[in-house]
């Protein structure tokens, strides 16, 4: 026959569950979840830092499109549909990277001519802006700029490829 | 009944204000004071319901880590203590339920999923192996409630369930308990009963 079913407190005095033991973790856990931590710290650190330099290079790059923007919307004649500002720079980046590229022999013969009158329109530029001149004036200035420069890129870009030969 | 609820061993213990402002504040060493005040119970928790120390282990660096982050948004409202047992159970049942093995709903389900084992009524009576010869879900509601003092109600909400889910568990829990202490030549003697 059998008995009748206990409750949990009478099965609990009867199994003597308030002695169930209390047992202690590994020795190994707490160094485990320090090192754990750590390294989560480490982890968010370089995140943080990431998103920094992101956020500051994406200002930057935003702070430097307006910037240029601008100084462009300032200068930029508005009669003509040739940026001959724009142009001029535009070469004069190409011509230094060829500049950079080719040898110093080679550099003295090229375009003499073109580089002093260059240097000349560089001068006038320079001139008419400290003198408020007229836009025409500083469109026609940009334009045989940017004409020597073609002048000069051309010229590097012909001798660069004989002197590779 | 509470076997926990020791104040100088469980999760009822006090942490003074300044250990608790020092690990807001990130300090390591405040964290390894609530660490040796409050691990062992944690694991205790942990082991007592999954039956098995590596997960409890686990599960146990996964509250801790998670306590260190959200400890600086711990306002007091209730005793840190409780606030870190109710992570606790939180991540425990949360390692239930990624038990996809066991069913989830049905307390019939639960049981018949572990039947009686095979080591038989015979085998030392202790709590604790008779805690581990219940399935896993059952352990938790059986530990929760009588254990740790969780209410029908708190326990519908912990296992997203009805109160009666829990109630179903735990009646089966204790009668597969009868049968293992009281008439264990029963149990023996009818295996697949639940």
């Amino acid at each position: 026959m059998s008995e009748p079913d206990l409750t949990f407190h009478q099965l609990a005095q009867r199994l003597r569950l308030e002695q169930l033991p209390h047992v202690e973790p590994s020795a190994e856990l707490w160094p485990r979840i320090a090192r754990a931590h750590r390294q989560r710290l480490r982890q968010a650190r370089v995140r943080r830092l990431s998103a920094w330099c992101g956020g500051a290079g994406v200002l930057l790059l935003a702070a430097l499109i307006g910037a240029s923007g601008g100084w462009f919307d300032m200068r930029q004649p508005s009669s003509t549909t040739v940026d001959w500002q724009a142009r001029a720079q535009a070469l004069e980046l190409q011509l230094r990277a060829l500049n950079a590229a080719a040898s110093r022999q080679v550099d003295a013969a090229i375009g003499s001519d073109a580089q002093d009158e260059l240097v000349l329109v560089d001068l006038a530029l320079q001139a008419a802006y400290d003198e408020g001149a007229a836009q025409e004036r500083l469109t026609a200035l940009w334009k045989r700029r940017s004409e020597l420069l073609d002048v000069l890129v051309s010229a590097r870009r012909h001798n660069m490829q004989i002197s590779r030969i | 009944m509470d076997n926990t609820s020791d104040p100088a061993a469980g999760f009822a213990q006090r942490v003074d204000a300044m250990t608790l402002a020092r690990a807001q504040a990130g300090d390591m060493q405040a964290f390894a004071t609530l660490y040796s005040s409050f691990g062992r119970p944690c694991f205790n928790l942990a082991l007592r319901i999954l039956g098995n120390r590596a997960q409890a282990e686990d599960l146990v660096q996964e509250v801790f880590l998670k306590m260190f982050g959200a400890i600086r948004s711990y306002r007091g409202d209730a005793p840190f203590g409780s606030w870190l047992k109710r992570m606790a159970v939180n991540a425990t049942i949360d390692q239930l339920r990624s038990q996809r093995h066991e069913a989830d709903v049905d307390a019939d389900a639960i049981f018949a999923a572990q039947p009686h084992d095979s080591a038989g009524p015979a085998t030392a009576l202790d709590a604790w192996s008779l805690l581990q010869r219940l399935p896993p879900r059952a352990r938790a509601v059986l530990v929760l409630h009588e254990f740790e003092g969780y209410t029908h109600v708190e326990l519908a909400e912990l296992f997203g369930q009805s109160e009666s889910y829990s109630k179903s568990i735990l009646a089966r829990a204790l009668k597969r308990l009868n049968e293992l202490v009281v008439n264990p030549r029963e149990a023996a003697a009818c295996p697949s009963q639940t």
